[in-house]
């Protein structure tokens, strides 16, 4: 009866606090909605042509307790993430696209390319204090000036080349995935090389920098407490499939989410030591975000648009963007 | 007594070998119209200006909304009324991404000073509002860049809110012109990306014209300008009457088996006066041109009298990872190198070094025999994620599903597309050999030969050569490895399933040999020798030359010719970069893009 009623959205909103039964963990609190937005970047939905006519890719928003994406932006935009920053002055989405980056403002109104021909390929971006970051697939980037020139510069010491995930750490310090392994930076600028494990996926830190978490294109779960140092593998449960997306709960860190190629989605309730299926079998996983406030996960699959659990992962619906690769979802 | 042309690069040395002719100022070519005619400058302009008013007056009485037909008709002061209608009514919904931004900017930049001043407004606004995406090719970005430099020119100090990307018009200038100089002098020295396309190589020549004509900072102009000369001299050297020989980096499936089908056709045909085809609107934007071919690139075009060999240095995408997990040993920037024997009946031509993704053409035989074009060739159908995930940022395993919904004949078994890591091929003048060596691992571990099927004669010899002759032109194909065939259409499938073969190919014209039964005599005692324990083969050709070849061993092909090494293909010294040599006899253009000058001395 409860999940009953989490699952309409509608309704859970009238309820200002309700415990229900979770596919993977025991008790879990529902929270009313802050109206909670979820973006996702979509490079491409089935087949992309330069020139030809795609069906619109980009920018989309939802709140995360609706099922309307809006799109916002160039409708022909290979999007692969975005940034949001609270600004004095409003907010800012920063838009990691294959043309280069991008700054928006009024709510999406205003839409402002922010980089130079150098720049292609952009595939993460975060923010820290007013420095924008961007991993790319020929490194790092980063600017000191909220974007207010288009020169970017690229940092010093054992830059990562093909970046495949980019995280601001909960202490101070900013850690990188790539094809070549994880890499650490120090004030965003010194980076140094701290493991060499190949074709790592993505990083993910837990909400209270507790651990760390890698997932490699063999399928594997790695954590680390000791800021990288040292890893220790954590697969226990998983395919033997590229996995591509890692996110922990921000309540509960031992409760750990993962997916990739085919596999559907993975969870875990003791920090990754076993691994059970959660749904969606079979879909491609690239992105997952879980909302802080709510028990809202949000999958992002490649071709199969977006899915969302309100029952932290016991049951799955559809949510849109029907056919679209869906590379990140961010909660802003 | 031969010269060598020579494009002095960083890392190659790039030989258009041809054979010298008496010290004269003019030169008699036999290929026009039947009868020997006298080429000067003049007479290559004017032989131009006949086909562009040709295919102008095509694009006069246009009465569909095109962007391309309202230039003409700008251009032309001809239907001023209905180009200005249809202008209107394609601007109303901007699509097309960088292909609109190289049309819609043709259409304005010549027809500004007629087009209606709502027209005028509407280009503006579109402008303002459409925001086309870059893309991700090398011709995408040059018309991007073109375009956009073009646009920040006609319409300077502009504030960001008036440009789709929010950029004023002095960053949107400065952006342009720094990609466009930075990036046309690096093709110049290294090479380019899309190499020989006989699909893109007419939109990356397309948007240099435009440049050329309108550009209105001197340096950029005349960047501009030689890129035209270049791209057109690497056509011109291996143009087989409108064919583009190859070895491309890019090509299609049909235009693989159908060389005259290719976007480059038009182009030969508007330039170097090869059969008159219409391929894209990049024709109409030439013929709208005020750029003049030089007399020494349609030489280079036309002279066909005497057969020569030609090098060329180029490069593949940015490789972005795996490059490990392949055989690919490339060298520093990935080169490839183009190498093509090309006599006045045939040309043979083959890449060597990295793969190029997706739509390589390794090797070709283009025919042309009156005025048929054929064309002869083999691949390894293959298709791997780590061969898209080297050269694409998206995630190897889905991306082999996504490219094929784009490009459907990706993971065909019987494409006709495609490089291999597991294919190398070498050729010495009119002899190649093209071996496969496929893993266990690979999805499609066959070899299909295509031979034209419409021969004159086929004959099957006793010790394994196919001998088959089309009119003077006559082909030697022998198969390494059992083979079975059929008739594919217009083709037949030489095809091969062993994972070790390969085949070599021998071909003569009439003027190389006296008969084709004494060409079939030449390879009677001629079997080639693969020896599958070490993955060599020894074979000596018709003209003698012993060839020794251990291809796996290196991904440019360790070739003994005769117990020499042959080096000619690679790299050998990093040579200080002179800018770009094209002599033809006793003249040679210099397109220095380094200080941005063009000479002839």
């Amino acid at each position: 009866m409860v999940r009953d009623v989490c699952r309409d959205n509608f309704i859970a909103l009238l309820l200002p606090s309700v415990v229900i039964l979770s596919g993977c963990s025991p008790w879990v609190t529902v929270q009313n909605s802050r109206r909670t937005k979820v973006y996702a970047c979509v490079p491409a939905i089935g087949s992309y042509t330069v020139g030809a006519e795609n069906k619109t890719t980009g920018v989309f928003w939802k709140y995360i307790d609706d099922t309307t994406w809006n799109h916002i932006g160039p409708p022909n935009l290979k999007a692969f993430a975005v940034a949001p920053m609270k600004t004095d002055s409003g907010d800012i989405l920063y838009v990691a696209a294959g043309n280069g980056i991008h700054r928006v403002m009024n709510e999406g109104k205003t839409w402002q390319q922010r980089s130079s021909w150098k720049e292609r390929d952009v595939l993460h971006v975060i923010t820290k204090g007013d420095t924008i970051y961007c991993g790319t697939a020929y490194g790092l980037i980063s600017t000191l000036d909220r974007l207010n020139s288009l020169e970017w510069g690229s940092p010093e010491g054992e830059v990562p080349k093909f970046v495949t995930g980019l995280i601001a750490s909960a202490s101070g310090v900013l850690f990188a995935s790539s094809e070549e392994g994880v890499f650490r930076g120090e004030y965003g600028y010194w980076w140094t090389q701290i493991s060499s494990i190949e074709r790592v996926r993505s990083i993910h830190e837990t909400r209270a920098g507790s651990a760390l978490y890698i997932i490699t294109e063999s399928g594997e779960v790695l954590a680390s407490k000791d800021y990288g140092r040292t890893w220790v593998r954590r697969s226990s449960g998983l395919p033997r499939k590229p996995l591509y997306a890692i996110q922990s709960d921000p309540k509960n860190a031992k409760i750990l989410y993962t997916g990739g190629f085919q596999t559907g989605i993975y969870c875990s309730i003791d920090s990754g030591l076993s691994w059970i299926k959660s749904g969606l079998q079979g879909k491609t996983i690239h992105a997952i975000t879980v909302a802080h406030d709510l028990n809202s996960i949000v999958v992002g699959t490649t071709g199969d648009g977006v899915y969302q659990s309100d029952d932290a992962g016991t049951t799955w619906r559809f949510v849109g963007l029907s056919g679209a690769n869906i590379w990140s979802l961010t909660i802003d | 007594m031969e010269i060598c042309w020579t494009f002095r690069s960083k890392y190659m040395v790039i030989d258009y070998r041809l054979i010298r002719y008496p010290n004269t100022a003019v030169f008699i070519l036999s290929s026009l119209i039947g009868c020997q005619v006298v080429v000067s400058q003049s007479t290559v302009n004017s032989l131009f200006e006949t086909r562009a008013r040709t295919i102008l007056a095509q694009y006069d009485t246009v009465r569909s909304p095109d962007y391309y037909a309202c230039a003409v008709q700008y251009a032309r002061g001809k239907y001023i009324e209905r180009a200005n209608a249809n202008a209107l009514r394609l601007l109303e919904y901007p699509s097309g991404d960088v292909f609109w931004m190289l049309s819609s900017m043709t259409m304005y930049l010549h027809g500004k000073d007629v087009m209606s001043s709502k027209v005028s407004e509407a280009v503006r606004r579109a402008w303002k509002t459409y925001w086309p995406y870059r893309g991700d090719t090398e011709n995408h970005w040059m018309m991007y860049y073109a375009s956009l430099f073009l646009a920040a020119e006609q319409w300077p100090d502009l504030p960001g809110s008036d440009w789709f990307n929010g950029l004023s018009s002095e960053q949107n200038y400065k952006d342009a012109k720094e990609y466009l100089n930075l990036n046309l002098i690096l093709k110049a020295r290294e090479g380019f990306v899309e190499f020989d396309s006989p699909t893109y190589m007419p939109f990356f020549l397309g948007a240099m014209i435009l440049l050329s004509d309108f550009s209105q900072d001197r340096e950029t102009k005349i960047r501009a300008e030689m890129m035209c000369d270049l791209l057109l001299a690497d056509f011109a050297v291996n143009n087989l009457n409108g064919q583009y020989a190859g070895g491309h980096s890019r090509s299609t499936e049909r235009v693989a088996l159908y060389p005259m089908e290719a976007n480059t056709a038009g182009i030969a045909s508007l330039y170097f006066d090869s059969p008159q085809v219409s391929r894209t609107q990049m024709e109409v934007l030439c013929s709208l041109s005020k750029y003049r071919l030089p007399v020494i690139i349609y030489y280079l075009a036309t002279d066909r009298n005497r057969s020569y060999e030609s090098r060329k240095a180029n490069m593949t995408r940015d490789i972005l990872r795996l490059k490990d997990m392949t055989d690919c040993n490339c060298l520093p920037r990935n080169p490839i190198i183009k190498y093509t024997y090309m006599t006045s009946k045939y040309a043979l031509s083959s890449l060597k070094g990295c793969i190029h993704p997706i739509q390589q053409h390794t090797w070709g035989l283009n025919i042309a025999v009156g005025s048929m074009a054929y064309s002869a060739f083999s691949l390894h159908p293959t298709w791997s994620e780590i061969e898209l995930g080297m050269y694409f940022p998206e995630e190897t395993k889905p991306l082999l599903e996504e490219v094929s919904l784009s490009k459907k004949y990706y993971t065909n078994p019987q494409k006709k597309i495609g490089g291999s890591f597991y294919e190398r091929v070498y050729q010495k003048n009119n002899t190649l050999v093209a071996l496969y060596n496929i893993s266990e691992n690979d999805p499609n571990p066959v070899i299909n030969g295509y031979i034209p099927a419409d021969a004159d004669t086929i004959i099957v010899e006793s010790n394994g050569w196919i001998c088959l002759r089309y009119n003077d032109v006559y082909l030697g194909w022998y198969s390494m490895g059992p083979w079975t065939i059929v008739r594919e259409s217009t083709h037949y499938n030489l095809r091969s399933n062993s994972h070790l073969s390969g085949y070599v190919v021998e071909v003569r014209s009439a003027q190389e040999v006296s008969s084709f039964d004494s060409f079939r005599e030449s390879l009677r005692d001629r079997a080639p020798f693969l020896d599958t324990s070490c993955v060599s083969v020894t074979y000596m050709n018709i003209k003698g030359d012993l060839i020794e070849l251990d291809p796996f061993e290196w991904n440019y092909v360790n070739a003994l010719i005769n117990g020499q090494h042959d080096y000619s293909d690679i790299s050998r010294v990093k040579y200080l970069w002179t800018g770009v040599h094209i002599p033809y006899k006793d003249n040679t253009l210099v397109l220095d893009f380094y200080n941005g000058v063009k000479y002839e001395k």
